[in-house]
């Protein structure tokens, strides 16, 4: 699997639990909410978005110097709730699912850093909102035999 | 004049078929290196300044790579173990997995020695491979065929 399509690993997560889909009616969403500006707001809450934020790649050769056998890929997780408490309980199951996943199912991704940003709160929604930072060491080990020129 | 990025100058060794070249897969980084032997025939005519006449050249390949492939590792291994050298050769880069030689006018190939390997397993990194050529006798330009 391409380290540019690490964000579809954690976006399989959240499918895999339907508990959690069930929660938030389904609405997940990868980078962005597919409607334009003047409708985003009447997207229902809860919602979750899974963002693609970056690649660096620590072991780049000359096969290839974009993308190479061990790549440090930033995911987010966008979550977004009625109220703190539901924020709160969201949160946690998608804490818990990605975790459970990445131990059950065999991916490309080796190991992971976790952080989240500040809960914050739009008014014009109204709802609240916080961002999960994951940060993935994804080694895609594929056979790369010499090849006959 | 274009200038050369480093991931396009890459090393060939023996493919399995014969007289064909096989890339060195997923390099780091090579060096070749090209010396050249002199010994001093100063005399006291010379006054100040030391005189040197060249006596021989001898060259030297080493490439790093994160090769993990097994098999690729198995090969250098039996190599190593060769007491006949094999045809190597270095030339600019392109195309598909950027292994596709170009016979570039600096290409030059030549008989070594695979004299040095390193496998190096570090904890949680790719594991990395360095082969150290000892060149013997001339380096020749590439010919097109």
């Amino acid at each position: 699997m391409s380290s540019f399509a690490t964000d579809k690993i954690f976006i399989a997560a959240i499918k895999d639990n339907t508990q959690l889909m069930a929660q938030i009616g389904g609405r997940l969403y990868p980078t962005a909410i597919p409607l334009p500006d003047e409708s985003v707001d009447n997207v229902p809450v809860p919602y979750i978005i899974v963002t693609f934020d970056g690649l660096t790649n620590d072991a780049a050769t000359k096969d290839d110097p974009y993308e190479s056998d061990n790549d440090v890929v930033n995911i987010g997780i966008e979550i977004t709730a009625k109220n703190r408490a539901a924020l709160a309980a969201l949160a946690s199951a998608v804490r818990s699912t990605i975790h459970s996943y990445m131990l059950e199912q065999t991916t490309d991704i080796e190991d992971y850093q976790f952080s989240a940003e500040a809960v914050q709160y739009d008014q014009f929604k109204p709802c609240y909102w916080q961002t999960l930072h994951y940060q993935c060491d994804v080694q895609t080990l594929t056979d790369n035999e010499n090849e006959q020129d | 004049m274009s200038k050369i990025k480093g991931q396009n100058l890459r090393i060939f060794v023996p493919g399995t078929t014969a007289n064909s070249f096989e890339c060195v897969a997923e390099a780091t980084s090579c060096q070749i290196t090209i010396n050249g032997d002199t010994e001093g025939v100063s005399i006291k005519d010379d006054e100040l300044f030391d005189k040197q006449q060249t006596t021989s050249r001898s060259w030297s390949v080493q490439v790093d790579t994160f090769d993990a492939a097994t098999a690729t590792i198995k090969k250098y291994i039996n190599i190593i173990k060769n007491t006949t050298p094999l045809l190597l050769k270095w030339d600019q880069t392109a195309g598909a997995q950027n292994r596709v030689a170009q016979d570039a006018a600096f290409a030059r190939k030549g008989s070594a020695y695979l004299t040095d390997l390193t496998l190096t397993a570090n904890n949680r990194q790719t594991a990395s491979l360095s082969l150290q050529f000892t060149g013997t006798g001339a380096i020749e330009p590439i010919t097109t065929t």
